[in-house]
């Protein structure tokens, strides 16, 4: 039997219990390991690949730099707020949105979309091993897609269920061997294809306007900048320090993700392939094997630690099921591996998720300068009527409103489904989803100073600074 | 304690753990009492201030000068 320490300890890492200092287990290394081990994943390929569908090589590495790692300069002062305070996004958002609100945001854009995103590598890893096996002239069952798609997803969530502390360790191992693999086959790509040949390579595009399509490469690098907003209170809070839980976000997250999404661009332009399988097996057969051996490590891991974040959510919301059900929940998405719509429609997928989170983002950054970071823990955990963060009826409206005002504009400058530009003249300069969170944030900075601070709606007393 | 679900504790048990925390964090600053967590200073976020407005820069240059930027 487990002793009350060890249950505790347990709890922490599976439950709404603040983490105290001494439970903390991610110093900067381990947590920008699991950030990167999150990000080295079949999404990373494909958005990679997007961009270079998009536009010649140079200009997808700008885009996707850019696109990738500047959000994360604000939105990873999520990571030290949640390191601030140990507690996971299902209470820490609720000094943003109230109760009633972060279960519908976070349940809305942070679980669903999490879902479609895990369901990338489960369905990439399945049909990779499938053109593989059926390439070597296997068949038969080795040769199911669906069957290594459900292989993968278990291995990644066996890690979810362990927890943290099986992360670190594993990530420890997997991530400098995953980094070293990426780098051996980028350099292989360059000495069979030469870069200057890449540079002169002119994608297609995503739009007839080389110029559009450059700018809705950065608006797909953007969607994926700001996509992780739900995503910073699983780890952050176990974070040994505010800097862990900033720059693992924004190194893992951002910048690496961005450079390591390079060699899949190169496979976009020289072979016209989404899939960097096709593109590896162009450059031999052996490599096809260090893809295979790298996607899996790769997938399984991101399966993983985003399973954590489904997991941990889920159960914070719905603190009766047990841990082991919560983690399976994440099987759901084996229904997206039978229609994989978030791998098929990745360009649209991407779009649509920025046009909405970084509105979200507009506002929740904004609420966090206002407040300095600080709340008052006992309020974020209290549901009554009676909580400092109550709002009206267990919802801040203003967030929900001013992050309402900055999707609306961003469908107002075009629509990231048809992909239909209304305001050409705007989209060119400024794209629409910085528009989208410029104006969210503006929004509710107005209804700050106005309404919620004079009034003390949603600013409870902070005990210590009585 | 209850040994049997997956090493949860007990109602009870997870109640009192939860207030004892949220006591503990009432008056103090987070991470005193058992260590502190180390804050972020101002100075601590250079680095990313610096790299962002590069990249910033990086991207406008390309925006305005896009044709030499397109391969041929």
């Amino acid at each position: 039997m487990a002793s009350t320490e060890e249950q505790i300890r347990t709890e922490v890492f599976r439950s709404k219990l603040p983490a105290l200092p001494k439970e903390r287990v991610f110093n900067l290394t381990d947590h920008t390991f699991t950030t990167t081990a999150w990000s080295i994943a079949t999404w990373l390929f494909v958005m990679g690949a997007w961009q270079g569908f998009a536009a010649p090589l140079h200009l997808a590495i700008i885009a996707t730099l850019f696109g990738c790692t500047v959000p994360l300069l604000f939105q990873s002062l999520l990571g030290r707020f949640f390191a601030r305070w140990g507690v996971d996004v299902a209470f820490g958002a609720r000094a943003t949105y109230g109760p009633l609100g972060t279960k519908i945001v976070v349940l809305l854009f942070g679980v669903l979309p999490a879902w479609c995103w895990i369901s990338i590598p489960a369905v990439m890893f399945g049909r990779a091993v499938n053109k593989i096996t059926i390439g070597m002239g296997s068949t038969g069952l080795i040769t199911n897609e669906f069957m290594w798609s459900f292989l993968c997803m278990a291995l990644g969530l066996y890690i979810t269920y362990k927890g943290p502390d099986w992360m670190k360790w594993s990530f420890r191992f997997a991530t400098p061997i995953m980094l070293i693999l990426i780098v051996a086959i980028t350099v292989r790509m360059l000495s069979e294809w030469g870069l200057s040949n890449i540079l002169a390579i002119r994608p297609e595009g995503l739009n007839p306007d080389p110029y559009v399509s450059f700018i809705i490469a950065v608006e797909m690098a953007l969607g994926l900048g700001v996509s992780w907003l739900f995503q910073f209170g699983c780890y952050g809070r176990i974070c040994k320090s505010e800097s862990a839980a900033y720059y693992g976000t924004f190194i893992g997250w951002g910048i690496l993700w961005a450079i390591l999404s390079i060699p899949a661009m190169f496979v976009a332009l020289v072979a016209g392939a989404e899939d960097i399988v096709e593109g590896v097996s162009i450059i031999g057969g052996t490599w096809v094997m260090v893809y295979l051996f790298l996607l899996v490590i790769a997938n399984p891991s991101s399966l993983a630690t985003n399973g954590y974040l489904i997991s941990l959510t889920l159960r914070n919301f719905f603190p009766k099921l047990p841990w082991w059900l919560v983690v399976c929940s994440s099987f759901i998405v084996l229904l997206l591996v039978g229609f994989p719509v978030a791998y098929d429609s990745f360009a649209s997928f991407i779009v649509l998720l920025a046009a909405a989170t970084m509105s979200f983002a507009g506002v929740w950054v904004t609420d966090l300068l206002l407040r300095g970071s600080n709340v008052s823990l006992k309020d974020l955990y209290d549901e009554s009527s009676k909580g400092g963060y109550w709002y009206w009826g267990g919802i801040n409206w203003f967030a929900i409103i001013s992050a309402a005002i900055g999707t609306a504009i961003a469908f107002i400058i075009w629509n990231p489904v048809t992909q239909d530009i209304h305001l050409m003249g705007v989209f060119r300069v400024v794209g629409a989803s910085i528009p989208a969170g410029v104006s969210a944030a503006m929004a509710y900075l107005i209804f700050s100073r106005l309404i919620l601070i004079p009034r003390k709606i949603g600013y409870p007393e902070i005990p210590w600074k009585k | 304690m209850d040994s049997s679900n997956e090493g949860r504790l007990d109602r009870d048990a997870f109640q009192a753990e939860l207030e004892r925390r949220l006591d503990m964090y009432y008056d103090i600053r987070p991470g005193q009492e058992d260590g502190e967590i180390p804050p972020m200073k101002l100075k601590h976020f250079l680095p990313a201030i610096i790299i962002s407005i590069v990249l910033t820069v990086y991207l406008i240059a390309a925006m305005i000068g896009f044709g030499a930027f397109y391969p041929g």
